[in-house]
Formats: structure tokens, sequence, C-alpha cells
């Protein structure tokens, strides 16, 4: 090898090396996430959401080379664990919550689970995104195709809404948690047309009521 | 073969890599399914769960929702909501163990299901309508490996145990079924686990779970009761309510349930 190309290769590690170091600074942690943080999200740093992975970068690097040569089974997670619904529930668990998101874990939901994946609060609020829900605005036909309420108190029954597939007329009356204070009408012209709450879902004002059932923790770390 | 500086400089480099990562290198990270020893039978593990969640709903439906409504106590659907001053009914005590076991550590699923449920989302769909005539048929829970979901499933008959449980299907607005009889089978309860096997001290971690979620479902409707404003809370003690205006305080009904449920969960722990 000529020794312009081990240059090339010097310049290349040493290069590496210090953006390596750069994004190890704790201060400079906006450098390495995926996008911008969601609305709400903003001041977290990143242990909020990614627990650190078992044992230390060492062994993480020795246990996937292991899995590389098939001396091991599984992948090692490398220094942060992927999110998942319990991180979100060390700040956002409601008992009150009208979709549950485990409940979506019985074996009918599988089409469901299948097509939008709702067990996930991750399906609906993708972090990194800036927005506050990653959701359609229609994502109620999905389990509510057989809706029929007895006694329907609303000007066009919740049947002729299903039929007419308005699926983006659901969330105009019901907030998906149902965390809000706020009593759904039973007049069309009062519920909340579907482009406010779009903008709602990227990031706009809350249409449906400031005053809220459970309030969300600042960071998990409190007590 | 002529070596020269550079290719020195890499060889030292990938050696120190190797060392640090192979001979310096910690103790291995343990696998994740490395837990060994005797295996039990996950169908041993369903038996189990549904015997203590048996005794569990029994004594909340008997002693809590039953006799408490006798004493002034009062139980609602919507329990949860603030403006409701009131615990929660029988299926709501299970929904709530089931909430708890899915934010544990444990890959315990809890569902509820009927053919006549009261909310249309409880309907059972799919195999679980065979397997819920079976069990109406026989009485015996059902173990089945469910392909769609990749759990191992079992479904126990959910019996009407008090006439409280009748009498409010009976009456409620939107049941569709209004002539249910006391011991009738009014729907199942649906359990799934991902292994086939378990072993002994993944199983006492279940049960453990377990029993930490009925506590915890329990507390739920000690603090609930403890936050009445417009109706006295009843006083939370070591009575119940069948002598008064009282509930039990968290461990004097866990204490209770775990005389009634640990002589069988023992002899169905030793079990292989």
């Amino acid at each position: 090898m000529r020794s312009s190309a081990y240059l090339g290769y010097g310049i290349g590690i040493i290069i590496s090396i210090l953006i390596i170091l750069l994004l190890s600074i704790d201060s400079l942690h906006s450098w390495r996430v995926e996008g911008e943080f969601n609305v709400g999200h903003e001041n977290l740093s990143c242990n909020e959401c990614h627990d650190k992975a078992t044992g230390s970068i060492q062994q993480q690097i020795q246990s996937n080379i292991q899995y590389l040569i098939s001396e091991r089974e599984n992948v090692t997670t490398f220094n942060f664990e992927i999110p998942d619904n319990k991180d979100c529930f060390a700040c956002h668990e409601r008992d009150n919550d009208r979709h549950k998101v485990h409940r979506f874990n019985e074996p009918k939901f599988k089409k469901v689970r299948d097509k939008i994946q709702p067990q996930l609060c991750v399906s609906c609020h993708l972090e990194h995104n800036g927005v506050r829900v990653t959701a359609e605005l229609d994502m109620c036909q999905h389990c509510h195709e057989k809706t029929v309420i007895k006694d329907d108190p609303i000007e066009v029954s919740h049947e002729d809404l299903v039929k007419s597939k308005s699926w983006k007329t659901c969330l105009g009356c019901h907030d998906f948690h149902g965390n809000h204070y706020n009593e759904p009408p039973t007049k069309l012209n009062k519920m909340i047309p579907s482009d406010i709450i779009k903008k709602y879902f990227e990031g706009g004002n809350d249409p449906y009521s400031l005053n809220k059932r459970e309030k969300s923790k600042e960071t998990r770390y409190e007590n | 073969m002529k070596i020269n500086r550079i290719d020195l400089l890499l060889l030292g480099l990938f050696g120190c890599l190797a060392i640090f990562l192979f001979v310096q290198a910690p103790k291995p990270l343990p696998e994740d399914d490395e837990l060994k020893g005797e295996e039990i039978s996950v169908e041993n593990l369903f038996k189990i769960v549904a015997h203590e969640n048996n005794i569990a709903r029994t004594n909340w439906t008997k002693y809590i929702v039953g006799d408490g409504l006798k004493a002034g106590l009062k139980f609602d659907e919507d329990w949860r909501k603030n403006e409701i001053e009131a615990g929660p009914l029988p299926a709501l005590f299970l929904r709530e163990v089931a909430s708890h076991l899915e934010k544990s550590e444990i890959p315990l699923g809890l569902f509820l299901g009927s053919d006549f449920p009261i909310a249309t989302v409880n309907k059972f769909e799919g195999y679980q309508v065979t397997a819920f005539k079976q069990i109406r048929q026989d009485h015996q829970p059902q173990f089945f490996y469910d392909n769609e979901v990749a759990r191992y499933t079992a479904m126990f008959p959910d019996i009407a145990g008090v006439t409280a449980c009748v009498k409010c299907h009976n009456e409620h607005k939107n049941s569709p079924k209004t002539d249910w009889e006391l011991d009738d089978i009014m729907g199942a309860t649906t359990w799934l686990y991902p292994k086939k096997t378990v072993t002994r001290d993944e199983l006492i971690k279940v049960i453990s779970e377990l029993r930490s979620a009925f506590a915890k479902a329990y507390v739920s409707f000690t603090e609930k009761t403890s936050s009445f404003k417009n109706i006295t809370p009843p006083v939370i003690g070591d009575k119940w309510p069948s002598e008064g205006y009282f509930i039990p305080h968290a461990d004097v009904f866990l204490a209770r349930f775990e005389q009634e449920a640990s002589k069988e969960t023992l002899k169905l722990l030793l079990v292989k």
C-alpha cells in the first residue's frame, strides 16, 4: 500500500475518533438525536426515555462480537436500551386512560396490531418528530367499524357515522385517552373541526380542554 | 513478506483491542434466557394464576362488593372518574389487576371476555368463540397455543358467584342478555404467556408479581375511598363491610386472600 493511502486511513481514523468524542459530550446531546424532540419533551435529557443498557461498554462489545461469531444467541443492546411502554408510563401513567395500550395485546386485536400496532405508545407518539401525535386522524376505523350505541344521544347516530366512514369526526368529540374534562357534544356543529385536531397533533393548542384529569410528570426521576 | 511500521502499528492496535475485549474483559453478560432449573409446564403456571385470581376476585366480589353494597358502599363502572365516588365492580377489579400485571416485569397477559358482554369491546372473536363454546359445554378450562399472537393461552370459566353479578348484568341498560342466573358461566378469563415451560424461580416470580398486582388494585380502591368528598369515606382498618360501613386495610384484605389461596397454590407449585 502506498504511503498516501496510509495517510488517508490515518486521517479518517483521527476524524472518526474526534466525531465520536464530540458526540459523547453530554452538553452536545442534541447532536446525537434522530430529530427534533416531540412537543412537551423539548427539555428532556436522553436518560429520561433511554435506560442504560445492561453491563459496561466493554461487556456489550464483547457480547456482540460473540454474537457475530455465533457464540451467543441474542444481540446485546449497546449503550442505551430502546424505549418501551414502561418508559412512557414513568411520566404518563394514567389510570383513567380509556384506551390503555396493553388491552391491544388481547388476541382479538391481532389484525389491528398488524396494521397500526396500537399496543405500543410509540406507534402514535413516535419521538424525534417535533410533533405531539404521529398517528392519522382516522385511526379509530381499525377497531370501531361495528360501533352501535343504544339510545344514541347525538344528532347523527354513531352507526350512521360509521356507515358513511366519517372516521375523521371521532376525535372531534372524543379525545383518545380521555384525559380531558370535556363533555362530548351531541351536535355535529359543536364538534372540533378535523383541521384543528390535525394542528393539535402537530403540536398546536389543545382544543379539548386545558383542564386535565391527570397531569404528566415533568421528569421520571421526581418523587 | 516485508512488514513495515504501519503494519506493526495496526497489528499492535488489534492486539490491544483483543486483550481489552477478551483477555482483560469482565464477566460476560448472561443470556436473557439463561435461567436454569427444573422446567414446569406453562399449563401448570396457568392453573396457579387462575386459582389465585379466582380467590382474589371471589373475595372482592363477595366480601367487598356484595357485603359493601348492603353496608352502603357504592361500586360503579365509571369509578375511576373523579366525580364518581365509588369502587370498581368485579370485572373492573380484574382489569385493574391486568393493568398492573402489564406494568410488571413478567410477560403474563390477563383479559376478561364473554359472548354476552356489557361492553362490546369485551366480546370474544375468532378462535376464542370456539374455545368458549367448549367451556360452556364441559365447564373445563381450555389450553392451546395461539399462533396468531405466538403465545401459550388458557381460558378459564368466569362464574357468577354472587347475586350482585347477576343483578347488575341483568339490569344494566347495555346488557345484551338479561336472564343470567347464579352459577352461570358469564365469561372467561384469558391468560397468555410466551414460553412453553418455566423454571420454579420464574413461576415464583409470576406468583409474586400477580399478588403484587392484587395489592395495587386493592390499594387503588382504598385510595379512591379516601378521596370521597360528598359521601363519608368508609373507615379503613381491620373490619370488613359485613360488620358495617368499613373496609379492610390492604394488608388485612391480602392476609385473608393468602390464607385462602396459599394451600392450593403450594399444592400446584409442587406438581412436576
